[in-house]
């Protein structure tokens, strides 16, 4: 086997116990690693009995994987996956972190979290040994003070080297937060998924990982060294204006000239405050210190402080889609205030998207006086950072109508149109449980297509949407490679090249075809777990559709006007449906399981017709 | 006196032509050819090959050639 091990670290976190899984060479060829790897491992264990499985027990696996590409590719990502308590599938859900290649390092190609523990526990692993440790003199904090005191009980409690990488949650994931993330470093988060409320549920706070062996050999490392140079200049090359701005660019680019940026819970997709730009980041509270991650080329992380009622606040630049969600979305048009709720959302281990989103529901429910003084217990106002710092504490620790708001914005709206008897899902911009990245798709002229949200399995997730060509760099099939690879969507060159690397690695051969057949083997079975769902949402073929509200006209700026059209939408569900091989339903044939040897999973169709 | 072609995969394939007087610098085929089909996307959100050939936007082009181009990076 070449570029994987070819095993799995599996921890039993209830009996303190842990395992090596042998994975045929067969299945890194049909899945890859990452997330690829983590669907066909859930579907393997669970079948028919994932409707059953609840995401906040201790019995939801969490899988912490790498892929054939990880530590050969330029960059470092992880991909945490498991059952998502946000969408009922699984969601692959990617964080930039060396624990990836310490991973590696130790002779596995991932690390499998089950069951949990009592008391608050972290996960020590050095070259596969396990240590499971008590994590109580570390609970309850998040952000600087954790990493700080982590880093000194590593030290201490297991005489770690001090440079050893983890990933861990902050108060949101241990108060079983639906939008909390799993982090890393001051600000990296695996947001998508709400997988840091799954850590939380096992009661681990922590996983910090140390490999001192090699990476598995490659088939062909000379030519393999040659592909990395060129890739490596072509990649600097390209992303220059990246590295130089980082993702904040866009929130110029994005919101004044393309029209698609969430203003004010998506009431608006257009902005035209010029100091709400990279260079008003730039001048407010950008540190010019551009930081990257292992092997890295592009390093679109900058650093941005913040001093505000006489505390300090850091977090990274913000990137694009903190600057829209804890930005323009809940009406905060300055730079310094986009970079507070950024930093305090790092702090309490929440995702800046699914909780930004939550918090632009909440407020417009207010403004509308759906949600009053009285249930919230202060007023709520749009650019209002005091009370918007306010409601991210109540959420992440779930006080008041933070209780509620936890949950996200597709249970919140649930449960609070039971609670006042009215529909108010008109009002959460998500699809199947996943709020909606900062990328509209009203004016058409940002990347996502009509039917980019409604027809992803990983729902309003930004970095997995669907899309024309099938078969192409616009496709789901395409993200889930990146995911399952695994490597970072910023360090990517064409299919063609991400193609020959993997082929290098691991001597496969695989043509362009079969490259792709990856992709949609992988969201196939990725939509029979999402239609399957349960045990407390269930989506079905209604529900490939956008939020109402993009089917309502742009209100102001170039495109304004613009909006969705129900029956383009439609025509492009059908076509996409036939194309994917799935029926008028969205359900898999057993032609299509068949052609891309998903044949064991065929009794679970049964559970779909 | 190149003629260069651009075959964009996210526009069905969709396929221009430019007809220079001299040779020309990869970056400005690009930014002359985007012009022509879409003016949102920018060169870095693109990779461009000629036949298997990865390009650099310092390549010069001096023959008759078609560019497939391919949209990656999209957006933060």
């Amino acid at each position: 086997m070449k570029g994987v091990w070819g095993r799995l670290l599996e921890v039993d976190l209830t009996a303190g116990t842990s395992r090596s899984i042998e994975i045929p060479e067969k299945v890194y060829r049909m899945f890859l690693g990452g997330r690829g790897l983590a669907t066909y491992l859930l579907a393997r264990e669970f079948r028919e009995k994932w409707r059953f499985l609840d995401p906040l027990s201790p019995d939801n696996p969490l899988l912490f994987l790498t892929g054939p590409l990880t530590g050969y590719y330029p960059g470092v990502k992880l991909s945490v996956s498991g059952k998502s308590p946000q969408s009922n599938s699984v969601i692959g859900s990617v964080v930039s972190s060396e624990v990836a290649i310490e991973l590696k390092a130790s002779g596995f190609d991932g690390l499998v979290l089950k069951g949990g523990c009592e008391k608050p526990c972290y996960v020590y692993v050095e070259n596969g040994k396990v240590e499971i440790r008590d994590a109580s003199s570390i609970w309850g904090l998040g952000g600087l003070q954790l990493i700080k005191q982590f880093n000194s009980l590593l030290k201490e409690d297991v005489k770690a080297d001090p440079k050893t990488p983890f990933v861990y949650i902050g108060p949101a994931g241990e108060n079983k937060v639906r939008t909390a993330a799993v982090m890393a470093k001051l600000a990296h988060a695996a947001g998508y998924g709400g997988y840091g409320a799954v850590m939380g549920a096992k009661r681990v706070k922590a996983v910090a990982v140390k490999g001192y062996g090699s990476l598995p050999p490659v088939d062909d490392p000379e030519s393999l060294n040659t592909l990395f140079r060129s890739a490596l200049g072509n990649i600097k090359e390209r992303m220059k204006r990246f590295r130089q701005w980082g993702t904040t660019e866009g929130t110029w680019h994005t919101g004044y000239y393309l029209s698609s940026m969430p203003v004010k819970n998506w009431s608006e997709e257009w902005h035209n405050v010029k100091d709400f730009s990279h260079v008003g980041f730039e001048l407010e509270t950008w540190v010019k210190n551009p930081w990257a991650d292992w092997g890295c080329p592009v390093a679109c992380m900058k650093l941005s402080i913040a001093k505000w009622k006489g505390e300090v606040f850091i977090t990274d630049n913000p990137d694009y889609e903190m600057a829209a969600y804890l930005g323009s979305n809940l009406g905060v048009f300055s730079p310094r205030g986009a970079v507070v709720l950024s930093s305090l959302a790092d702090e309490l281990g929440l995702c800046g998207i699914q909780t930004g989103n939550v918090m632009g529901f909440a407020v417009e429910l207010y403004e509308k006086g759906i949600l009053t003084r009285d249930e919230v217990g202060y007023e709520l106002k749009w650019g209002n950072v005091e009370c918007l710092a306010r409601l991210m504490k109540d959420i992440a620790y779930r006080r008041g109508i933070g209780e509620v708001l936890a949950e996200g914005t597709f249970r919140a709206a649930r449960l609070l149109s039971e609670k006042k008897g009215v529909d108010l899902t008109k009002y959460a911009i998500q699809v199947k449980g996943i709020a909606v990245g900062a990328h509209g798709v009203r004016s058409g002229k940002d990347y996502p297509q009509p039917i980019s949200y409604a027809l992803s399995v990983q729902g309003g997730d930004h970095t997995s949407v669907a899309g024309f060509p099938v078969n192409s760099t616009e496709s789901e099939a395409w993200y889930s490679i990146l995911d399952s690879g695994v490597v970072c969507m910023f360090t990517v060159l064409d299919d063609s090249t991400l193609l020959e690397y993997l082929n290098k690695v691991t001597g496969w051969g695989l043509d362009l075809g079969e490259f792709y057949d990856i992709g949609r083997r992988i969201i196939t079975l990725q939509r029979i777990l999402l239609l399957i769902g349960g045990p407390d949402a269930d989506w079905s073929v209604k529900d490939d559709d956008n939020p109402p509200r993009f089917y309502e006209p742009l209100p102001t700026g170039p495109y304004k006007g613009s909006a969705l059209k129900r029956e383009e939408v439609d025509e492009l569900k059908k076509k996409y449906y036939a194309e994917m091989g799935w029926d008028e339903k969205g359900i898999p044939s057993e032609e299509t399981l068949r052609r891309l040897g998903l044949e064991e999973f065929t009794p679970m169709l049964n559970m779909l017709h | 006196m190149p003629r260069i072609c651009g075959k964009f995969s996210w526009i069905d394939n969709r396929e221009v032509c430019i007809q220079y007087d001299k040779c020309v610098r990869v970056a400005e085929a690009l930014t002359d050819l985007l012009k022509q089909v879409e003016k949102k996307t920018s060169i870095e959100a693109v990779v461009a090959r000629i036949g298997g050939k990865l390009l650099s936007i310092n390549d010069i082009i001096c023959e008759d050639s078609i560019i497939t181009i391919v949209r990656v990076f999209k957006g933060g």
